[in-house]
């Protein structure tokens, strides 16, 4: 899978699922401060990139990712091989 | 003591999603029960069910609000935002002020069934989500709201059968008469599916009139075979009466009697008319009524076979003196339930019927006990509506009671 298609899934997600503003849906762009993640969405991410990407995020670890491109580099980097 | 008063109201219901709609449905005698194939393909002996419409959130509220709210709780949400709205309590009022909320609820079954089903094909908790735990909560409509609407003040849920929602009515009001707090926003919730609840069915306490639905439910009659499933949402804001004025709010009524009791028998699905009797007194007393000025009892009456006898015998005591022959009937309040349209509300039961009669009231009418064809022995000396009424109504007492012994009864005032 390329970072374009990680990114794409992503922002499909953040966009139908969580009803985030796609006009704020850049790279830089905070998940907390601009795109309003709570505690709870972290968890549903947590288990959008399980049933997506394959592997478990570890317990809590979205809740320290800070932007959108640092997501997308922890899913492209905890891809299974 | 500090007064009690109504200062807004919102209702959704299987005769209404609004206080207008449902005083006209009243006002008729509306049926809002339906045939719902679903239920018997499902295995329920009982196909029959209020019809209440799944509200369209999305364009009122953010998704992380809804993602955690049961069926009931969107109901709730719909009539509490209407009880606001009547009662001039905006945005900007709830997040400067302590409001409080005490809601009747006493269990979901839907999102339950949803996290089983999960569980069975996944084997693994982490794949339930987020949102399963305040979904499924029986406290699942209250702690919603508290959220929405940046409730600050108490915030408790009152599970006690299909009595809880007057129950939580009574409990508020005497939070507020103690002056604990000046404003709560109290009501209760049911939700519709066909998952809800199964229990009953296995009682045999349903109805089986499949086959004419809106003739099923038949409180006081000769030829009831039991209750219809029903739910939705209702709810009322109550507000020490001083604040009310001080505020300007336009004042419905003022909530001036509650009673309660407990069957105290060992047969946990039989009702008491000495319980009832107890609770009904209580209310009257508390308000400082007599029987004989009550215009309006809006009856518990679910067209059940015992329940209804149980009730119309605790009615008769109250209302009847032994010394009176059936010709002074013309005396005694009017007596209607309003479970013969919606079907039985089960935990929003008390709070709806709590709305219909300040909109009766409002409206100087007494909506009909419909489907009544051969009233039953016990009631017969009870001065029924079999039609509507127009009558002006001061004073109106609304029974309640739960499967398990728990009884509530509410008095309200016009004034």
């Amino acid at each position: 899978m390329t970072p374009q298609e990680i990114q794409q899934k992503l922002n499909d997600f953040f966009v139908n699922r969580l009803e985030y503003d796609e006009s704020a849906l850049k790279p830089e762009a905070s998940l907390k401060e601009d795109l309003g993640m709570t505690s709870l969405d972290a968890v549903e991410t947590s288990l959008f990139i399980r049933r997506t990407f394959g592997f478990q995020p570890e317990r809590g670890v979205i809740k320290t990712i800070q932007t959108v491109h640092e997501l997308c580099l922890y899913i492209e980097n905890n891809l299974p091989k | 003591m500090k007064r009690v008063v109504v200062t807004g109201m919102g209702i959704w219901s299987c005769i209404g999603q609004d206080l207008q709609t449902v005083t006209e449905s009243l006002r008729q005698g509306r049926s809002g029960i339906i045939f719902d194939p679903k239920r018997i393909e499902y295995g329920l002996q009982s196909g029959m069910v209020g019809k209440v419409p799944c509200p369209d959130l999305k364009p009122l509220l953010p998704r992380k609000f809804r993602a955690t709210m049961s069926d009931d709780a969107e109901y709730a949400y719909m009539a509490v935002r209407q009880a606001f709205g009547q009662a001039g309590i905006t945005d900007d009022y709830l997040l400067k002020n302590e409001v409080g909320c005490v809601w009747g609820n006493d269990g979901l079954m839907k999102p339950l069934k949803e996290v089983f089903d999960i569980m069975g094909a996944e084997h693994n908790s982490i794949m339930l989500g987020p949102n399963a735990l305040f979904r499924g909560q029986t406290s699942s409509a209250a702690i919603n709201l508290g959220t929405i609407f940046h409730l600050s003040g108490g915030l408790i849920n009152v599970g006690a059968a299909c009595a809880s929602s007057s129950h939580a009515i009574g409990i508020a009001s005497t939070f507020i008469r103690q002056g604990l707090q000046d404003v709560f926003i109290v009501g209760g919730s049911t939700e519709i599916s066909e998952y809800t609840p199964l229990g009953v069915d296995a009682l045999y306490a349903l109805s089986l009139r499949n086959d004419k639905p809106q003739q099923a439910s038949r409180p006081f009659d000769k030829e009831r075979d039991g209750f219809i499933i029903s739910g939705g949402a209702a709810a009322l804001v109550l507000e020490e009466y001083e604040h009310a004025k001080a505020r300007g709010a336009n004042i419905l009524a003022e909530v001036c009697g509650y009673g309660f009791s407990s069957n105290g028998i060992e047969d946990i699905s039989a009702p008491s008319a000495d319980a009832e009797y107890i609770a009904m007194k209580r209310a009257l007393d508390d308000a400082g009524i007599k029987p004989e000025q009550v215009d309006y009892v809006n009856a518990h009456a679910t067209s059940t076979y015992a329940g209804d006898i149980e009730e119309a015998k605790a009615l008769t005591r109250l209302f009847v003196p032994s010394s009176l022959s059936s010709l002074s009937s013309l005396s005694r309040p009017f007596i209607s339930s309003t479970k013969s349209m919606t079907g039985h509300e089960n935990w929003m039961a008390g709070a709806s019927e709590a709305v219909y009669s300040i909109l009766m009231m409002q409206n100087s009418f007494v909506a009909p006990n419909i489907n009544l064809e051969n009233v039953i022995p016990e009631a017969k000396d009870l001065n029924i509506a079999r039609e509507t009424i127009y009558t002006p109504i001061n004073i109106v007492l609304s029974n309640s009671s739960g499967m398990g012994g728990t009884n509530s009864a509410l008095v309200f005032r016009k004034i």
